[in-house]
C-alpha cells in the first residue's frame, strides 16, 4: 500500500493525528518520570493499565477510560498510604504491581477474554482507535499541556529540588499528586496507542534523549517533545512502507534516536 | 507557651523534633533577631539539618514552639510569608536536572505574582548581587562549587528574604572559595539580612564574626561569641 494514500483510511489518519499529538505531549511527562524516579510506578501503572483494559474487554466498556480510572485510583492509593503509614513506596509500588496483573490475568481467564485482544494491550493498536479513543487522547494532551505550560516555573523548581521549591513558596506535596495523576493517566492513554511493553518509546526515551544534549530545563522539555514527534512521524511512515505495526515502528526508532545520541554526545564530550 | 520574642525573625521555645519515634532535636531555645548573623555549628547527626528543616516547615514539632518571621510555622500567616526565608541545601548542588544557572534564580520567584518584566529585573538584580551574573547562561551542573553556591543565594536574593538559611554552604568548597563565600555572607548580613547558617567547619565562617551555638544530640552543648 502506497503509505499517503494510506492515510485516506479514516483509521489510519486518526491513527497519524492521534500519534503526532501524543509523541509531541507525552515526553513532557517522562521527564518527570525520569527526573523524579517514578520508573519503578510507571511499572505498576503499566500493570493497572492492564487490568483496566481487560475489565473493559471484559465488560464492553472503553478500554481507555477504565484504564485511567484504575491508575488514578492506584496512584490516590499510593500517595494516600505513603502519607498515613509510611509504607516504603517500593514495597507498596510493587505489592500493586502484582496485584493488578494476578487480577487482570483472572479477568481475562473468567470472562474468556480472546487472546488476540488481550495482546493488543501489550503492543497497542493504533488504528483501532475510536473516534471517542482518538478525542479523549488530544483532550488529554491538552490537559498536559494546560497543566505542564502555566506551572512550568513550579514545576522546574519540583525538579531542582523539592525542598528548595517549598522554601520559593511553590505547595510541593500538591505538585507532586498532580504530577503521579498526570503519569497515571498518560500510561493509561499511551497503552492504548503503542501497547504496555512499548510504552516508553513515548514516555522515556525521548527524554532520556533530550537530556543528552539540554543545557536547561526549558531546552529539556522542548527537546523531549521534539524527539517524541520525531520517532513518531518517522516510526507512523515506517510502518506503513515496512508494513510493520506502527508501536513498534515508533519504538525502533525511538530507540535508534537514543543510541544515535548516546553515540553523538559520547563523541562530542 | 512562651510567646515569640518581640520582633525576632526566629523564636524557638522548647523546640523538639522526633523523627521515627527518637528524638532528633531539642528541647531547644533560639532567637534570631532582624540582621543577626548565627552559626549553628556541631559534626554530623547533632541535629543541625533537622534545624533547618524544622525552621522552613519541612519538618513538624513534636513539643514546644517556633515562630519564624513573627508567625507560628504552620500557621496560615506563616504560609503566606515562608517565601520571605531563603534556603540554601547540600543536595541541590548534586543536582544532574539541566538546568541554567539564571534558571535556578528564576525559581526564588517561580511563586511570586508581578508582571513578567519586574521579575526578570528581580533575577537580574540578584545575580549581580550575589556575583554571579557572568555564569547565567551557562549550565548549573558545570559550574564550580563557589559558583553554584553564588547562585543558590542570588535564587534566595531574588525571593527578598529577611533571613536566610544555609545548610553547610562551604562543604566541598576550596579554600579561597570558602574565604569568598563568607566575605558575601557579610556583607549581606551587613544590609540587614538575616542569615543563620549551620555547619560542621567553622573555619573559614569563624571570620563572620558571628555568634555561635554549639548543638551536639539535638540539645545545646555552648554558646559564644568570637572575638
Amino acid at each position: 500500500m502506497n503509505a499517503l494514500s494510506a492515510l485516506h483510511y479514516a483509521p489510519i489518519a486518526r491513527g497519524l493525528l492521534v500519534l503526532l499529538v501524543a509523541g509531541a505531549v507525552f515526553p513532557l511527562t517522562g521527564v518527570f518520570v525520569l527526573r523524579l524516579n517514578l520508573v519503578t510506578l510507571r511499572f505498576t501503572l503499566m500493570h493497572g493499565t492492564m487490568l483496566g483494559a481487560a475489565i473493559a474487554l471484559a465488560v464492553g466498556a472503553n478500554q481507555v477510560l477504565l484504564a485511567a480510572a484504575v491508575n488514578v485510583s492506584l496512584v490516590a492509593l499510593i500517595a494516600l498510604s505513603g502519607r498515613r503509614n509510611g509504607l516504603g513506596a517500593g514495597t507498596l509500588t510493587t505489592f500493586l504491581m502484582v496485584t493488578t496483573i494476578g487480577l487482570a490475568f483472572v479477568v481475562i481467564y473468567r470472562f474468556g477474554v480472546p487472546a488476540k485482544d488481550t495482546l493488543a494491550i501489550l503492543w497497542g493498536n493504533l488504528f483501532a482507535l475510536t473516534p471517542v479513543d482518538a478525542l479523549l487522547t488530544v483532550a488529554f494532551a491538552g490537559a498536559t499541556l494546560g497543566f505542564v505550560l502555566p506551572l512550568f516555573g513550579k514545576l522546574r523548581a519540583l525538579l531542582f529540588s523539592p525542598e528548595v521549591a517549598f522554601s520559593a513558596g511553590v505547595n510541593s506535596q500538591a505538585l507532586q499528586r498532580a504530577i503521579l495523576a498526570f503519569v497515571g493517566l498518560t500510561v493509561a492513554f499511551a497503552v492504548r496507542l503503542v501497547g504496555a511493553l512499548l510504552l516508553d518509546a513515548l514516555l522515556l526515551l525521548p527524554a532520556i534523549v533530550a537530556s543528552f544534549y539540554a543545557r536547561s530545563t526549558r531546552q529539556l522539555f522542548v527537546l523531549a517533545s521534539l524527539v517524541g514527534l520525531t520517532s513518531s512521524v518517522l516510526g507512523f511512515f515506517a510502518s506503513l512502507w515496512l508494513d510493520i505495526p506502527a508501536s513498534s515502528a515508533v519504538t525502533v526508532v525511538a530507540a535508534a534516536l537514543l543510541g544515535a545520541g548516546f553515540l553523538l554526545r559520547r563523541r562530542t564530550s | 507557651m512562651t510567646e515569640a520574642s518581640p520582633g525576632a525573625v526566629v523564636t524557638a521555645v522548647s523546640l523538639e523534633v522526633e523523627r521515627a519515634g527518637r528524638r532528633v532535636l531539642g528541647p531547644l531555645d533560639l532567637t534570631v533577631r532582624p540582621g543577626q548573623g548565627l552559626l549553628i555549628a556541631g559534626s554530623n547527626g547533632s541535629g543541625k539539618t533537622t534545624l533547618l528543616l524544622a525552621l522552613l516547615g519541612l519538618l513538624p514539632l513534636s513539643r514546644g514552639s517556633l515562630t519564624v518571621l513573627g508567625h507560628p510555622v504552620g500557621s496560615r500567616a506563616w504560609r503566606q510569608r515562608r517565601r520571605g526565608v531563603g534556603y540554601v541545601n547540600q543536595e541541590s548542588v548534586q543536582t544532574t536536572l539541566p538546568i541554567s544557572a539564571r534558571e535556578v534564580v528564576e525559581i526564588g520567584v517561580c511563586s511570586a505574582r508581578e508582571r513578567r518584566a519586574v521579575l526578570a529585573a528581580r533575577v537580574e538584580t540578584a545575580m549581580e548581587r550575589s556575583g554571579c551574573l557572568h555564569v547565567a547562561a551557562r549550565p548549573y551542573r558545570d559550574l564550580s562549587g563557589g559558583e553554584k553556591q553564588r547562585v543558590a543565594i542570588a535564587r534566595c536574593l531574588a525571593q527578598e528574604p529577611e533571613l536566610l538559611l544555609l545548610d553547610e554552604p562551604t562543604a566541598s568548597l576550596d579554600p579561597s572559595a570558602k574565604d569568598d563565600l563568607a566575605g558575601l555572607l557579610v556583607a549581606l548580613n551587613g544590609q540587614g539580612i538575616s542569615i543563620l547558617t549551620v555547619t560542621h567547619e567553622l573555619g573559614h565562617l569563624g571570620g563572620t564574626g558571628w555568634p555561635i551555638v554549639e548543638l551536639e544530640g539535638g540539645r545545646v552543648r555552648a554558646q559564644r561569641t568570637q572575638s
